[in-house]
């Protein structure tokens, strides 16, 4: 192919203005180098001052976002095909929603990491590195619009995760969990580049744009697309640890240094959901295999993308809240419980529609994200302070926390009550909405398993409420919170009551962030 | 078209007869057979050979081991890139020197992260930085899996 | 010399993701595991280039460019799983993934 200068500075000039839509990414790179050389001075730098640069870099990357909030879509980087703008990544409402969501979970973890004893031992600043590599990994995924991007995004978050769930070396737990975590995301990940090759060649192109007209175009082998899909889908899911790849969760969450727990169950899920979204959005809501094609079925059966997710998500929320019944650590309990989530926000995937109309459908499943991530964060980060505290992760230890510790005791409730979703917290309204496109998505069973499943999951979490607040502690000491951390888990607590009952702007709020 | 295949067949009968001849028939009737006990060992570069091949390596054999993989895999990118640099040149090229120098740049961090960790370093320093006598590599036997 | 086509080289990758897959289900030992993983991806890099050059349009070198960064990260992932798993065999002298059973319900 001969390049003529003509080409030359049209990919050049695609290039440098990809670069100005590149901002966030490049600060968080350089974060990353800036805190590997921190570690070689030959003085030995304070231990606070490596946390500092990764939240400095992490703020100004989501500053950085919130004033350049992009309007429309712009794509970046890529190549140009007649004057079709091919992106390797996109700049739009949804990825920069995600990208904030991604960013505000490791900004809420760090302060967790600067606390932890464990993690203070050693040289920490290669594990601010890890944490801001996978930020930065989940950035790319969130914006991605190529498969290429898709596989690098996926690759680089899991690549810096492993390394920080195996961050303890001379833990046998740590080193295990690590060991677990690469293993399955190593043939999570081949799965996924084996289905990724067969969609690039029944579409011929690497370009998300390119697979919907593609895939509505006539001579298309729907049942091989599907097959290929499908082996993509196990990628995403691993990284959501929804159903058919979610074996690894419970180990990982309980070996990993407990913020990097919150902050996988968290960012990284919600990465592994933007990915998984825009992948399934670009197929196109036609996208469906009929039977018709084979002789002897009934007309009009076959199944598509919402049958497969509806699936998965009804097998994710019964496996993780089945599982979650038995669990006598707190760890191992919020691991599971993080997989019924997962499967709680698959119901609102399944129901996505990619136009206009489908706002709605975005913004519930956008509001449960927020809701999940003030949630879950504030028992992470209750249970880290009691962890840190205590010593230990059990639920027996939790016995009498409302009298030792009444402030974490009434946060960890609401937390939980949320998880669960009852009234008045902000898990019972996100829970609503998104039953309520469940159900105008014609998925009345899916409604029916999931609140067969939130009666289940009423076992767990008041088991442990009950422990809380019921059961009497062998020890009633308690050593003091300080006041800084009082007011971080406020933050993430009282939005949750606020969410509650005053939730119409933001449910308003999150329509608008639709693909 | 089917007779083209008649060559190979020919050619292999031929091949395969030459070496039942040669390997079986003549090396019978022509070489000498001196017996040696040190014809029986194993040949390891001219040195007597020592214990089973199911030696233990010493684990630093495996952290040099995976950085060089690393670094070799990563040039692989260079190449794509100098392929098709000579265009660029035509324009200038500036911003996609300077593009892959970054990316160089990025991996001299690495190296340098490496090195100032003492990764490259057959001994390896402690943290106290004396070098930590390392024990030799166990020569200890494993089980054949 | 014929073209075999590109349904000769789809069995080969498929051929090389199932014994990896095969391997992956199977086998005990991590590091057999990891070799299993290599041929799952080497089963896809063999789709990409074949694919790049049966199907996708003239000119267009992306399964070919895609493959480099398959085996550029496949390099990546083997070298932090090899990291990590030295790091288990230092703290429990075994590669056997069901001996890594420190962590159960």
């Amino acid at each position: 192919m001969q390049l003529t200068g003509d080409r030359l500075s049209q990919i050049q000039d695609l290039l440098e203005r990809g670069m100005l839509g590149f901002v966030p990414e490049i600060i968080l790179s350089l974060a990353v180098i800036a805190l590997l050389l921190c570690d070689l001075g030959r003085r030995r730098i304070r231990p606070a001052v490596p946390g500092w640069i990764a939240g400095l870099a992490l703020g100004l990357a989501a500053l950085w976002i919130v004033v350049n909030f992009p309007a429309g879509t712009s794509p970046l980087f890529g190549w140009l095909e007649g004057s079709v703008h091919k992106p390797l990544l996109v700049n739009d409402p949804f990825a920069a929603f995600f990208k904030l969501f991604v960013l505000a979970a490791s900004l809420v973890v760090l302060p967790m990491c600067m606390q932890s004893p464990l993690l203070n031992k050693r040289s920490t600043s290669e594990f601010y590195a890890l944490l801001v590599a996978a930020s930065l990994g989940m950035l790319i995924m969130a914006s991605s619009a190529n498969l290429l991007m898709i596989y690098l995004g996926i690759e680089f978050a899991s690549m810096a995760s492993y390394l920080a769930v195996g961050y303890f070396k001379q833990d046998r737990r740590s080193s295990e969990a690590g060991l677990k975590y690469v293993i399955y995301g190593s043939v999570a990940s081949g799965i996924m580049i084996f289905g990724l090759s067969l969609v690039y060649g029944l579409t011929g192109s690497l370009a998300l744009d390119d697979l919907a007209s593609t895939v509505t175009a006539s001579g298309m082998n729907a049942t091989a697309l599907a097959v290929a899909s499908i082996l993509v889908f196990a990628g995403f899911a691993y990284k959501m640890a929804a159903f058919p790849m979610h074996f690894w969760c419970p180990d990982v969450y309980e070996g990993a240094p407990l913020p990097f727990t919150a902050y996988l169950s968290v960012a990284s899920k919600a990465a592994g959901f933007a990915v998984c979204i825009r992948f399934l959005m670009a197929f196109g809501p036609e996208f469906r295999i009929r039977f018709t094609d084979y002789a002897g079925l009934p007309d009009g059966a076959g199944f598509g993308w919402k049958e497969i997710i509806a699936a998965a998500s009804a097998l994710s929320m019964s496996a993780g809240n089945l599982a979650a019944l038995k669990q006598e650590n707190i760890r191992r309990m919020l691991a599971y419980s993080s997989i019924a989530h997962a499967g709680y926000l698959l119901m609102g995937v399944a129901v996505l529609k990619p136009d206009d109309a489908g706002s709605e459908q975005f913004g519930a499943l956008l509001f449960y994200f927020i809701v999940y991530f003030l949630m879950n964060l504030g028992a992470f980060f209750v249970v880290h302070l009691v962890t840190v505290r205590t010593g230990e992760e059990t639920i027996e230890s939790y016995k009498g926390l409302g009298r030792r510790a009444p402030f974490l005791a009434v946060a960890l409730t609401t937390c939980l009550v949320s998880l669960l979703g009852i009234p008045p917290t902000g898990g019972f309204i996100g829970k609503l909405h998104l039953l309520s496109e469940v159900v105008e998505g014609g998925l009345i069973w899916l409604a029916v398993v999931a609140g067969i499943n939130t009666a289940i999951s009423a076992y767990f979490y008041f088991k442990l409420i009950k422990a809380i607040h019921l059961d009497k502690a062998k020890d009633e000491s308690f050593p003091a919170v300080a006041i800084s951390n009082r007011l971080l888990v406020a933050a993430l607590v009282a939005p949750l009551l606020i969410l509650g009952i005053f939730f119409a702007p933001v449910s308003e709020w999150t329509k608008g962030f639709g693909l | 078209m089917g007779f083209q295949y008649a060559n190979v067949l020919f050619g292999l009968l031929f091949g395969v007869a030459f070496v039942i001849l040669n390997v079986a028939v003549l090396s019978r009737i022509l070489a000498p057979r001196i017996k040696d006990p040190a014809k029986e060992t194993t040949y390891e570069c001219g040195e007597p050979a020592v214990g089973s091949a199911w030696v233990r390596f010493d684990m630093r054999f495996y952290t040099v081991a995976l950085v060089f993989l690393i670094f070799e895999v990563e040039v692989a990118f260079l190449f794509p890139w100098a392929a098709v640099f000579h265009h660029f040149s035509k324009i200038g090229g500036l911003f996609a020197f300077l593009e892959v120098f970054v990316f160089v740049a990025i991996l001299g961090v690495g190296l340098v992260y490496c090195w100032a960790k003492g990764d490259l370093e057959w001994v390896k320093s402690t943290s106290s930085g004396e070098a930590a006598v390392v024990p030799p590599a166990p020569r200890g036997e494993l089980r054949a899996p | 010399m014929p073209d075999v086509g590109l349904k000769a080289y789809l069995m080969v990758a498929a051929a090389l993701f199932s014994l990896g897959m095969g391997v992956v289900i199977t086998r005990r030992n991590a590091i057999a595991v990891l070799c299993g993983v290599e041929l799952i991806l080497n089963g896809a890099a063999l789709n990409f280039v074949a694919f790049n050059r049966y199907s996708a349009p003239a000119g267009r070198l992306d399964g070919q460019i895609f493959t480099i960064f398959i085996i550029i990260l496949a390099a990546a992932e083997a070298a932090i799983a090899l990291a990590i798993l030295l790091n288990v065999f230092s703290i429990t002298d075994s590669v056997l993934i069901d001996e890594a059973d420190s962590l159960k319900e």
